[in-house]
């Protein structure tokens, strides 16, 4: 048996291959002009890869914000349920998964079988997604990774006082035309990004094990920053002490979605047949 | 004549610096305006250098009578200032003292303001905690096109079908337009939905300040956009009424009426 996950975004498509047991393959693309065009694409060369024809794929689930009029799949199911349920595939303790992507950021809490219990997500506001990030590396001239690392070094971040990542724009612009060190900004920047995440993770209930996932869980800085954030405000020291409650995925942060998809392809067939 | 007699209001904005002087009659006599460039004060002096110029008066002197106003106004050394939202409703009431509604868009923030008929503020609404909806869109599609803010309009009324822009964060936004473009969308069609867009985020304000408005002007770099002006007007089903100056220079010469009246108040 083998079952398929296509999750479509607005910057990448992946796909996932699954049997009873484990990933066969994955692919991560970038966008193609359409959705449609984008999941044949990523489909197409997983099925390349791994030697399979179409019509041996047993069920086919899509996610994603382009999960829709895909017109070869079996089903198609939002990308939060996906992400719930792709997370605890590959760490069943895991109950909140705080997923930023490159246009949007979401906080998913699950329950301990997988499912989903709350969300909340941002697909409205550039602050606090990848593009935030995007954006500040590019005035900095760092990579997003860089700018994680660099942010390590500094004693005394700038204070960043706007949300909107516009206004913070200027903001940065001023502190690094008035001379201040990079790894001050960086950090600032970081610590910016961190606090407006947390702030849209604290409208779910957050419980451990929790994993970050995405893209921006590349950039250090943000992730040591939400971390603490949420350790000290969320998990009981007497958790810490024997845990650490944040998990790192032992798969690419990004095919958590196709990941899902592929998963509920799997007990849907199952339930069906 | 007295050299003493003109008044002088200065718009320190977030991209530009206004001046504009007027006389005892509010009539404006002279204007000028520099680019920011982080150095407001610099900009300032500039200003008012030109003004002095081009009226033959000394910088001392206009600055006697001289207000600051806008988003960097307390960065600059004159002492006298006036918040933005006064500095708009007066220089409004003294123009076309029958306009009810003053909505101002620039680059990074937009204000409504509601005036009663005695040039009284009666209560604003601002957004400056997003930039969704104002200029900054506008300024990130005319770099992105090669055409400025004015030309875009022009561009926009060829447009047949206006395509619909669904991002509401201008950032978001400007991705949007990008992706439309190497799609290989007509570019009037674009342009036209941008300044829909923008247009479509400026009527709630205006809406949420007056259940129904009767006479409303449209000030700030926006307003030289006719696109924007015309779905503005079309979606708040009047004609806007149009002040006789430039749009982004209301502010200043609001400034200047009020230290023509000895101050704020």
């Amino acid at each position: 048996m083998v079952f398929a996950g296509i999750d479509v975004g607005s910057l990448t498509g992946k796909c996932v291959l699954l049997n009873n047991e484990e990933i066969i393959a994955h692919k991560v693309i970038r966008v193609r002009k359409t959705p449609v065009l984008t999941a044949e694409t990523v489909f197409n060369d997983v099925l390349k890869e791994t030697h399979f024809e179409r019509d041996t794929i047993d069920f086919i689930v899509s996610t994603g914000y382009g999960r829709d009029n895909i017109p070869f799949t079996d089903k198609s199911v939002t990308e939060i349920t996906c992400h719930g349920v792709g997370a605890h595939f590959l760490l069943s303790s895991v109950r909140t998964i705080i997923d930023i992507g490159g246009q949007d950021c979401k906080i998913i809490a699950v329950d301990r079988t997988g499912k989903l219990m709350d969300f909340y997500m941002n697909e409205k506001c550039s602050a606090g997604t990848g593009r935030y990030l995007e954006i500040m590396a590019d005035l900095l001239d760092l990579s997003l990774t860089d700018l994680g690392k660099i942010s390590l070094k500094s004693k005394h971040p700038i204070n960043i006082k706007s949300t909107c990542s516009i206004y913070a724009q200027a903001e940065v612009l001023q502190f690094i035309s008035s001379g201040h060190k990079k790894a001050n900004i960086a950090a600032g920047i970081n610590k910016a990004m961190a606090e407006r995440v947390f702030s849209m993770a604290k409208r779910v209930k957050i419980k451990p094990d929790i994993v970050i996932s995405g893209g921006v869980a590349k950039n250090i800085g943000v992730a040591r920053h939400l971390e603490e954030m949420i350790t000290s405000k969320y998990i009981s020291p007497s958790y810490t002490i024997k845990h650490n409650p944040f998990l790192k995925m032992p798969v690419d942060p990004q095919i958590i979605g196709a990941l899902g998809a592929a998963v509920i392809a799997k007990e849907r067939f199952e339930r069906e047949n | 004549m007295s050299k003493n007699n003109y008044f002088l209001g200065i718009d320190v904005g977030s991209t530009k610096c206004k001046a504009i002087a007027i006389n005892e009659h509010q009539k404006i006599m002279a204007k000028a305006q520099r680019p920011v460039k982080g150095d407001p004060e610099k900009a300032a002096k500039e200003c008012v250098k030109q003004i002095a110029k081009d009226l033959n008066n000394s910088k001392r002197k206009l600055k006697k009578n001289a207000i600051a106003t806008g988003q960097n106004g307390d960065k600059i050394s004159i002492k006298e200032k006036a918040s933005e939202i006064i500095a708009l409703g007066k220089g409004c009431y003294a123009l076309a003292p029958d306009v009810r509604i003053i909505v101002d868009v620039g680059s990074f923030s937009m204000k409504a303001i509601k005036i009663d008929k005695t040039g009284k503020i009666k209560d604003y609404l601002l957004n400056d905690k997003c930039a969704s909806g104002a200029g900054v869109l506008l300024d990130l599609v005319s770099e992105g096109l090669e055409l400025d803010v004015e030309e875009l309009s022009n561009v926009a009324f060829q447009a047949k079908n206006p395509i619909k822009i669904s991002s509401q964060c201008s950032i978001f936004a400007e991705s949007e337009v990008i992706s439309y473009k190497n799609e290989g969308a007509d570019i009037p069609d674009l342009i036209a939905g941008v300044c829909n867009s923008v247009a479509g985020r400026i009527y709630p304000l205006i809406r949420k300040l007056d259940k129904d408005p009767q006479t409303v002007s449209f000030t700030g770099g926006v307003a030289k956009c006719q696109k924007v002006v015309e779905n503005l007007e079309e979606r708040l089903e009047l004609k806007l009424t149009k002040l006789p100056i430039e749009p982004e220079y209301l502010p200043a010469y609001g400034a200047a009426v009020i230290a023509m009246n000895g101050g704020e108040n």
